[in-house]
This record gives C-alpha cells, sequence and structure tokens, in this order.
C-alpha cells in the first residue's frame, strides 16, 4: 500500500498540472507549498518503512503483468532503496518549494511541476523496481524527463536544445548498453527479479558465468553514462541550462546518483571481483580528478557545481570499486551528505541569478549585505563540503580518506588522488562561498531585487539538516546506514582514535584554504588544451549527418533504380538461400496426358507473358497478359483445384476489363509517347538500359528459380520424413502418401467440423476464416481507397446521388430547351427510358452499344445474381464461394459500365451503393464471427443453425453466412473499382 | 513435373522484373501483374501438386466419391483406367486456399495500383516513369 502511495502519487500529480483546469486553482507560491506538503507526506511514509526493514530485511511486492513474457511488476524495497527514497522525497521538498518561488509565470511552473513530479515518480520507480526491466523502463524515463526539464527554456535559447538533446542521447545510448546487460544478466541468473539476483547462489552463479564481463561491462556503460563518468562526464555541464531547481534535484541529488545507485545495489551480485574493482576503480578516480581540476577553474556558478558533482560522482563509483564492501559505508554517507549540501548550492546559485541576472564569478561579489541569508547557507553547507567539523561533509571525508587508504592492496595512487580532490573541491566550496558574497564588498548591482523569505525556507531546512546529522549522526544516521549495509555502521563525529585517515582530514582542513588564498596565483595560469568529450560528440553527430548526405546522394529519383536495388538484394539473398539447399533435380512425370496438357499450358503463359513484353500497343500486349492468366486457370483445373481455378479465370476476366477501361483513360497522346519509348535507349545509356535490364531479370529469374526448386525438393524431402514417422501406424495409401499432417488434418475434419464437403472452401470460411476477414477487409480497403483516388484528388465532384441529379437537370436544360419544364420538374425515376438514352448516349461506347450489347447486359445481369446466389449456398460442396460470387456478380455490373456507359448505368442501379454493399459484408462477417463467442465456443466457431436436417449439400451453418458477408464485400469492392474507372475524368466530358 | 513449375517460376518472375523496369507506366504495371502470376506459379510448384482429385471428402462412403471419411480417417478409393488404378490423391488443400486468397488481393492491389498510375498520368502529364521525379523531396 505504501509502496503504490509512493509510486502513483507523482505521477497523479504530474497529470494534475498538465490539466489545464488546474492551473486556474491558486497561485504559484501556493501550487509551492501544497506539492512541498505532499513531498513530505512521501517523506514521512518512507521513513516509517525503516523499522519494518530493520526488523525484516527486504520486502517485496508483485503485482502480475504480462504472465506470458514473464513480465510483472515488482517492487523490492530495502535499506538502499529506502536510503535513495528518503533522498528524493526529502530534497524534493525543498526543491518543490523553491520552485514556487523560482518561476513566476503560471504556466511555466505548472509544466515544470509536471516534469518534475513525473520525474520524480521515475526516480522512486528506479530506486524501489524489482524486476530488472522495470528498473529499465523507470530508468530510461528519468532520462525523457531529464531532457524535458533541460530543454525547458529550449523555445528561447539554443544550448538549451543542444545541452538536452547531447544528454538524451548520451544517457539513452547508455541506457541501451545497459539493458542487454540486464537482459544478459537475467538470463544467464535465470530470474529478472533482484529478490533472486541478490541472493549469494545467484551472485555465484553469475560471477562464474561465461557472460560475467559482457554483462557487467554493459551495465557498467548505463550507469558510466547515467552518473556523468569520464569519457561521457561532458553531458551534465551542458545539463545546467535546466531551472535551477531541476538542477538542484536532478543532475546532483538524485538522477545522476542512479548509476551509483545501480552499482551499490549489485554490488552483492557482480561486485567484488578483479574486473569491477579495476575498471571502476580507473574511471572513478579518472572522473573524480579531472572534475575537480575542471571544477575549480569554472567562471560559471552552475558549471562550477556541475564539475565537482562530476569529482563526487567519480569518488562514490571508485568506493564501490574496493572489495571486501569496505567502500560502502563511506559511499553511503558521501551520498547523503553530498545530495545535503549540493542541491543546496545548486538552488543558493538560483538565488543568487534571480537576485542579480547573472551566475558568472567575475560579475559577483559582496552580496554579504544584500543577502544575508543565503550567506549563513553558503558558509553553512560550503564548509560541509569542504569538511570541516561538526558538518556531515566532514565524516564523509574522513570515512573516504579511511577507506581509501593502501591497506586494501589499491596502492598509494588512489590515496593521493582521493586527497588532492579533497582540497580542490574544498577550494571550489570557497569559491562559491567567499566569492560571491565577502569579497569586493564594494560591488553595485543595476538590477537588484531582493528575493522574497519564502525562497530560503526549503535551503535552511536542508543547511540546517548537514549540521544536525553532523552533530548528531550516531543517533540520526545509524539506523539508516544499518538498513543500508545490513550491519551496525557505528558513526562518530569525533575521531575515536589518531590515524592516518584523520591526519590527512586534519591536513586537507588546512591545504583548502591555503590553495584558496593562493588563488591569485594559479587562477591566471593556462589550463592545458585537451580535446573535450563535448567536441568528440558533436563530430560523431556531424559524422552521422554527413554520412546522411552522403547516402543522400545516392537517390535519383527514378523509380526503376529502387525497384533494382531492391529486387536486386532480394535476389542475391535467395540466391544465396537457395543455392545451399538445391539438390539435383528429379523430375517425376505422374501421368502422361495431365502433364502433356499441363506442359502446354505452361509453354502457353510464358509464351504470352512473353508476347506482352514485346508487343508495343497497350490494349494488345493486355490480351496478351490475359491469355496467360487464363493458361494458367487451366493450369489449375488440370492440378486439379477446381476452386481456384473458377476464382483465377473470373479475375482475370476482371483485370482484362480494368486495365482496357483504365488505359482508355489515359489520353491517347501520353500513350502514344510511351510505347515509343520501348525500345528506345536513352542519350546517356544508349541500347545499354535494354541489356541491363535484361541482365538484372535473368539474375533475378534465376535465383527465383533456384529457390523454387530448393523449395520443392525441400518438400519432397519433409513428405519422405513425415512418410517414414508416420509408416508405423498409419496404413499408407492415396492421401495419406503425399501431404503433410496439416493438410490432412483438414482432410479429416473438414466435414466433421464444418458440414463442407469442399476442404478449401472450409479452410477459407472457417478454419482460416480469420486470415479471410483481413483479407476481405483489404480488398474493400484499397478498392474504397481508388475510389478516392480516382474521383477526389484532381478537383473532381464526385458524381452520385444527389448532385448527379443536378448534373442531370442541366443537361435536360441545354439538350431539350423545349421540354424543360417537365424534365426538371419530373420524379427522376419517373423518366423514361427514351429520355435517359437521349440524355446518355453521348457518353457510351459507340461500337458497344447495340441494341443486342444492350439487351444481352440486362439479361445477364439477373442471371449473375442468381449464379451467385447458388454459389454462396453451394459454397461447401461445389467449386465456387463468397469469392467467385462476388466476381460473377461485379462482372454483371462491369458489362453495364462497359455496355450503358457510366451515365446511364449509374441511374438504373442507383439502388446499388458500393459502400454500403461492404460496410454490410464486414458488419456481417464479424457479427457471423462473433456468435461462437457468445454460444460458448471460439471466435468463428461454427455453428450449424438447421441442425443437419437441410437437404444433403446445403448446410446452413455460419460458414455460409460468411460466405454471404464475403460475398457482399466483394462485390461492393468491385462495385467501387468499377465507379472509380468509369468515373468521368471531369465535367468538361460531360458537356458542362 | 513440380521441378518444371520451379523452373516455370523462374521464368515467369524474370519476365515480370523486365516489364517491371520500363519506363512505360503502363507496361510497368503489368509487370507487377507477371509478377503476381509468378508468384501464384510458385504456390503451385511448392504446394498444390501431385494431385489426381480435388480436395472434396465425402462424409462416408458413398460409393461414387474419391475420398470419403471412416472413422475420422480419410479413404481414398482407387480411380483411373481399370487396368492401371491408382488411389486418389488430392493436391494439397492449405495452399489452395492461400492461393485463392491471394489472387482476389493481387487483383484489389493491382487496381490501386492502376489508380495512382492514372493519378500520375493526370498530374504530371507523361506516362514515363523518369519523368515523374518529384518524388525526391
Amino acid at each position: 500500500m505504501e509502496i503504490l502511495i509512493l509510486n502513483l502519487t507523482p505521477f497523479i500529480l504530474s497529470l494534475l498540472f498538465a490539466l489545464p483546469i488546474t492551473q486556474r486553482i491558486g497561485k504559484p507560491v501556493q501550487w509551492g507549498w501544497a506539492t512541498g506538503t505532499v513531498m513530505t507526506t512521501l517523506f514521512i511514509i518512507s521513513l516509517t518503512l525503516l523499522p519494518q526493514i530493520l526488523e525484516n530485511g527486504a520486502f517485496s511486492t508483485t503485482i502480475t503483468w504480462v504472465p506470458e513474457l514473464g513480465l510483472q511488476f515488482s517492487w523490492y524495497v530495502d535499506g538502499l532503496s529506502l536510503m535513495f527514497m528518503l533522498i528524493v522525497t526529502g530534497i524534493g521538498i525543498a526543491v518543490f518549494l523553491y520552485a514556487g518561488y523560482y518561476l513566476d509565470d503560471p504556466a511555466d511552473l505548472a509544466r515544470f511541476y509536471s516534469y518534475l513530479s513525473a520525474f520524480t515518480g521515475a526516480m522512486l520507480l528506479v530506486v524501489m523496481a524489482g524486476n530488472l526491466i522495470l528498473l529499465f523502463i523507470a530508468w530510461e524515463a528519468t532520462s525523457l524527463t531529464s531532457f524535458f526539464l533541460i530543454g525547458f527554456k529550449g523555445a528561447k535559447y539554443e544550448d538549451a536544445r543542444i545541452g538536452a538533446s547531447r544528454a538524451l542521447v548520451i544517457t539513452a545510448a547508455g541506457g541501451l548498453a545497459m539493458f542487454v546487460g540486464l537482459v544478459l544478466m537475467g538470463t544467464a541468473g535465470g530470474s529478472f527479479e533482484f529478490a533472486d539476483l541478490l541472493s549469494k547462489d545467484a551472485g555465484k552463479l553469475l560471477r562464474d558465468h561465461a557472460w560475467y564481463p559482457a554483462m557487467t561491462i554493459l551495465i557498467m556503460l548505463g550507469c558510466f553514462t547515467k552518473s556523468a563518468q569520464f569519457p561521457f562526464h561532458f553531458w551534465l555541464p551542458g545539463a545546467m541550462s535546466a531551472p535551477s531547481p531541476a538542477s538542484a534535484f536532478l543532475h546532483s541529488a538524485t538522477m545522476v546518483k542512479a548509476g551509483v545507485y545501480l552499482l551499490f545495489r549489485l554490488y552483492p551480485t557482480l561486485g567484488n571481483t578483479p574486473l569491477w574493482r579495476d575498471v571502476l576503480l580507473v574511471i572513478g578516480l579518472a572522473t573524480m580528478t579531472i572534475g575537480a581540476v575542471f571544477a575549480i577553474r569554472k567562471r560559471d556558478l552552475k558549471g562550477l557545481l556541475a564539475y565537482t558533482t562530476i569529482s563526487m560522482l567519480g569518488t562514490f563509483v571508485a568506493l564501490i570499486a574496493l572489495p571486501h564492501a569496505e567502500g560502502l559505508k563511506a559511499a553511503a554517507l558521501g551520498i547523503i551528505a553530498h545530495a545535503l549540501y549540493k542541491g543546496t548550492f545548486f538552488m543558493l546559485a538560483g538565488t543568487v541569478e534571480h537576485a542579480t541576472g547573472t551566475r558568472n564569478l567575475d560579475e559577483l561579489g559582496g552580496l554579504r549585505k544584500l543577502l544575508p541569508i543565503p550567506t549563513a547557507i553558503a558558509f553553512t553547507v560550503g564548509l560541509s563540503m569542504a569538511g570541516y567539523p561538526p558538518l556531515v561533509g566532514f565524516v564523509g571525508k574522513e570515512y573516504l580518506l579511511d577507506a581509501m587508504l593502501p591497506q586494501t592492496g589499491i596502492g598509494i595512487i588512489p590515496i593521493a588522488l582521493v586527497f588532492i580532490s579533497a582540497i580542490l573541491n574544498g577550494t571550489a566550496a570557497l569559491l562559491f562561498a567567499w566569492d560571491v558574497f565577502i569579497s569586493r564588498p564594494d560591488r553595485q548591482y543595476d538590477h537588484f531585487h531582493a528575493p522574497p523569505f519564502g525562497m530560503h525556507i526549503g535551503l535552511i531546512g536542508l543547511a540546517l539538516a548537514s549540521l544536525l546529522f553532523g552533530v548528531l549522526i550516531a543517533p540520526l544516521l545509524d539506523p539508516l546506514l544499518e538498513a543500508v549495509l545490513g550491519k551496525h555502521p557505528h558513526l562518530h563525529l569525533i575521531p575515536t582514535e589518531i590515524n592516518a585517515a584523520v591526519l590527512l582530514s586534519v591536513l586537507a582542513l588546512v591545504g583548502a584554504p591555503t590553495f584558496f588564498i593562493l588563488r591569485s596565483l594559479w587562477m591566471p595560469m593556462k589550463g592545458i588544451r585537451l580535446l573535450s568529450g563535448a567536441e568528440i560528440y558533436a563530430g560523431i553527430i556531424k559524422g552521422v549527418e554527413s554520412f546522411g548526405d552522403l547516402l543522400l546522394t545516392s537517390q535519383n529519383g527514378k523509380l526503376r533504380y529502387y525497384l533494382i536495388a531492391i529486387l536486386g538484394v532480394v535476389a542475391i539473398m535467395m540466391f544465396l538461400g537457395g543455392y545451399e539447399v538445391a539438390r539435383p533435380l528429379s523430375i517425376i512425370f505422374q501421368d502422361p496426358v495431365t502433364d502433356i496438357l499441363k506442359l502446354t499450358m505452361i509453354i502457353l503463359a510464358i509464351g504470352a507473358t512473353f508476347a506482352s513484353i514485346i508487343i508495343r500497343a497497350h490494349v494488345m500486349a493486355v490480351l496478351a497478359l490475359g491469355v496467360a492468366g487464363y493458361a494458367i486457370g487451366v493450369l489449375f483445373l488440370l492440378e486439379p483445384a477446381p476452386d481456384v481455378a473458377l476464382v483465377q479465370i473470373l479475375v482475370e476476366t476482371m483485370v482484362t476489363v480494368l486495365i482496357i477501361l483504365m488505359v482508355a483513360r489515359i489520353g491517347i497522346l501520353q500513350r502514344k509517347k510511351a510505347q515509343d519509348l520501348l525500345w528506345k535507349g536513352t542519350k546517356k545509356w544508349g541500347q545499354f538500359g535494354i541489356i541491363r535490364d535484361a541482365f538484372i531479370s535473368i539474375v533475378i529469374g534465376g535465383s527465383v528459380a533456384l529457390f523454387a526448386i530448393a523449395a520443392v525438393n525441400d518438400r519432397d524431402g519433409r513428405i519422405q520424413q513425415v512418410k517414414q514417422v508416420a509408416s508405423e501406424e498409419l496404413p499408407l495409401s492415396g492421401a495419406n502418401d503425399i501431404l503433410r499432417p496439416i493438410s490432412l488434418w483438414h482432410l479429416q475434419n473438414a466435414y466433421p467440423k464444418t458440414q463442407a464437403t469442399d476442404v478449401v472452401g472450409a479452410i477459407i470460411t472457417d478454419f482460416r476464416g480469420t486470415d479471410t476477414l483481413i483479407e476481405i477487409m483489404v480488398f474493400s480497403v484499397a478498392s474504397l481507397g481508388l475510389l478516392t483516388l480516382m474521383t477526389l484528388p484532381v478537383g473532381r465532384e464526385v458524381l452520385f446521388g444527389e448532385n448527379m441529379d443536378e448534373l442531370m437537370k442541366q443537361v435536360a436544360k441545354e439538350r431539350f430547351p423545349d421540354q424543360e419544364e417537365e424534365v426538371i420538374n419530373l420524379d427522376p425515376t419517373k423518366r423514361s427510358r427514351e429520355y435517359y438514352r437521349k440524355v446518355t448516349d453521348k457518353y457510351q461506347f459507340e461500337n458497344l452499344s447495340t441494341p443486342l450489347t444492350r439487351t444481352v447486359a440486362q439479361i445477364v445481369f439477373p442471371f449473375a445474381l442468381l449464379l451467385s446466389v447458388a454459389q454462396i449456398l453451394y459454397g461447401g460442396s461445389a467449386p465456387g464461394d463468397g469469392f467467385t460470387a462476388g466476381v460473377v456478380s461485379g462482372l454483371a455490373v462491369a458489362s453495364w459500365y462497359v455496355v450503358f456507359g457510366y451515365f446511364e448505368a449509374r441511374l438504373r442501379l442507383r439502388w446499388l451503393h458500393a459502400g454500403r454493399l461492404i460496410v454490410a459484408g464486414l458488419s456481417i462477417a464479424f457479427i457471423n464471427a462473433s456468435l461462437g463467442l457468445i454460444t460458448g465456443g471460439a471466435f468463428f466457431g461454427n455453428i450449424a443453425f438447421d441442425g443437419g436436417q437441410a437437404p444433403a449439400d446445403l448446410h446452413l451453418t455460419t460458414s455460409v453466412v460468411f460466405e454471404f458477408a464475403i460475398y457482399l464485400v466483394v462485390f461492393g469492392g468491385v462495385v467501387s473499382i468499377m465507379n472509380a474507372i468509369s468515373h468521368p475524368r471531369d465535367l468538361e466530358e460531360w458537356g458542362l | 513435373m513440380n521441378i518444371i513449375f520451379a523452373i516455370a517460376t523462374g521464368i515467369m518472375f524474370g519476365l515480370g522484373v523486365f516489364q517491371l523496369l520500363r519506363r512505360d507506366l503502363i507496361k510497368m504495371a503489368m509487370g507487377f501483374y507477371i509478377l503476381f502470376t509468378a508468384i501464384n506459379f510458385f504456390f503451385l510448384a511448392v504446394g498444390v501438386f501431385d494431385g489426381n482429385v480435388p480436395a472434396y471428402v465425402a462424409p462416408k462412403d458413398d460409393g461414387v466419391s474419391p475420398l470419403y471419411l471412416d472413422n475420422g480417417e480419410v479413404v481414398a478409393r482407387d480411380i483411373g483406367m481399370t487396368d492401371n488404378p491408382q488411389p486418389a490423391r488430392p493436391s494439397d488443400p492449405l495452399v489452395q486456399a492461400l492461393l485463392l486468397t491471394a489472387i482476389v488481393i493481387s487483383f484489389g492491389s493491382f487496381a490501386l495500383l492502376l489508380g495512382l498510375i492514372n493519378v500520375a498520368s493526370v498530374r504530371f502529364k507523361t506516362l514515363d516513369s523518369d519523368q515523374v521525379n518529384n518524388l525526391k523531396a
């Protein structure tokens, strides 16, 4: 329950602030207090978990999410999680309150709170996630919200946009690397749950696993990018274009510590190995030193703070590197201390900028009198940062130095680097506190305006916490660290004995002010100019862009080259695939008579296709293509596959009609020009183009042939296998001999399950009914799409229904001026046939519209409908089904369009509305398919309506209804296509 | 025989590709249709072959149907000439069903393709695909 509250509240808050209505309630400052209160509540709820964890250890909760994929929402909350939860909610109190005073514009603030709350939720989820996948999702969510916050002022400043995208690219790329690592870890460990992975056995298993180096390095990559470790550190200074409260929250106290958190979390599982120690120690110490050296040279306040943050993050990573968990206590304490003082410092930088309009150290100074409270806060947290007693930073630094002493076998270099970084960090703290508030006391500010007191409240709280946690360290932090480390930490402010660490600590206390006072000596020194990470990143991005430009030059915009490229690649792949499996040919002739017929048909099909290529005239080529199609239809019939043959022959007819109508729509001049292109070479290539195309065709055709042969041979082999397997049990004859088990199953079950003797029909309407449903949807979309394509985009009016009558009236006015009254006022349905003929004869194919053809068309139409009905009803036991029925009816309509012309055909068939047919068909199909669900079966479950009592071969089942639905859709689709292609091109064609 | 079908698939496909690479858009559309046909050939080659009766299974032995059900098993009657009887073999019904839908879909998509060519010819005033080069942004 507490877990759900903790996780959901921030997201709800985020949604609330995203709503325009919420933004009207209250004032910004009130929002600050309200959100601060929410954060306080969350903080207290987190705190109540502490006794529970101390007593029982970690606890986890699980909610099933996608059980099929093994995914579940699970939470794993132990001391470490709790420490981070307390930091997030605790610093959150101050940040949310501060933001209410910092941002003045309500719209800005609402947006800011929305992002910030979402981030809070994501960050809490990161530290509470009990599942690796959930952790990854939350992890990327923090990257995303961070992107929005860095780019908060992106509309105005380019820096913000660059910084935001850079941070996102780097952290998200690292996150992806980490994802691979997490998947490796989950697979190797046999579980994606922390509860399992953190056990001793799982740790041993994973550390000895062959994948250990890969998963560890990948996970580390995610942590290094997130926690701004060298060489990925450069995104963090760029992230300083975020508003100061966001910087304080995300880029110092919480989000950048996610990497540290994960390393800390996985220490029991992956840690304490040479690889772990070496990588983390080198990267951590390098980051720590580089951050500290860069920090003191920065003149921008937030830049200075960003680099000290990088330095401290490096320190934590180095501490986690230490073997035998020696550094974990110092790391935990350091994380708490750092969150308290660095978060405060970032908000102080915000206050200073808010008051003076600048954050440049060179333009600041002497603010002691103008900003007395911030001065006090700065010195309190500054002393903590520099490690002075009695603040918590002092204890942190002492434990840090103690852990880094050479006794753990890491040599003298780490302690030397840590000591130097400690002095430099102390110097940076003094630079901030002293140079902003004390030195140059006479500096004047032109646009100074004093910050409201409320702005300081959160900061005072944090500064007091830094002090209290130092003075009362044992009672306040002992229980928490005990929960984190699993043993009593024995924290103390005053060292109990004088050892090397204490001496070094005192030395650093003296060293930092000394180095600070001598700043006039080292400040003017020129730093060594190194190629910075940001420049390398910019170079990479530029490289990607120029590579994209290079790729773009290969785009010449000519359709054929794209086709060549696509088909060529496919051909190569098919060649390679076919080459491997193709085996010597085995030509088996079964039945000489049909085989000779088949061979003839194949030769006819290929010959006709070849003719369609070399014939120049379009219409002739189309007819040749039609011949090829019919030859294939006959082939199907010989196979024998009567259902397919019927569809093939009908569709072929349809297609031939379609192409001829379509070709006729295109102007003769254009067609003539295109036809002349056929064997003409280009200027540049000459006749080479033909040879090139022929070569490509031969290569592709050869690959396909090879592939087909491989497939055929493979099937032969498969059949042999099936035979061998089945030979024990099945008597082999006929069907069982040549069919794969799935096809045999269809033969066996077609009648018992669907009352259809036609197995193909049963598969279409029942066994694979969903396929067919999708298929008729595709068909209807294609046909309606064609209608849209042909009627709308060229600026034509759609001439159906009402506006068609209008048009008729105009035609009548022109052509029958004497009968105007009579014609116009007549009900359209009562007009005489003669009238229609006179109006419409102009738009008919002269030589097709004879009395004979008109009579034939009229007679054919009802018979076609009758034939369709018969095919639907007997689809289960004879060739023909909804498809063929639809095409038959469609052909009849097509003949009307050809014979009567568009105008008259539309007038006579005004009841025939393609869209309605399709909608009705699809609705019936869906309702029919769902009936199975209602009666307790499955989607597309078969129901016999007549209880098997109907005459033989005529069974009323859901299959028949589905056939009817298919019929409606196909019929509607064909009508829609006919409408589209015979629709007049423009109104001029109508004589208007 | 099915090997011959496989080779025919390759020849049809090659012819289709050649036709597809013409500059004339109408010829190009025909190329697409030849490719559809080639793919039907392919199905024929690898799936529907070696049968001698249609895939119709009678519910029980009626003395006529070449294939009938007997206790859930498909039984094949001997067919053909009396001196050379062969057991009835249906072609694979599953592949036929796939072919059936493929033919109808290729019809729909071909119609759409023709529509596109029509629109292109109205908009660009040409059927030469090399002159329709405004596709490049």
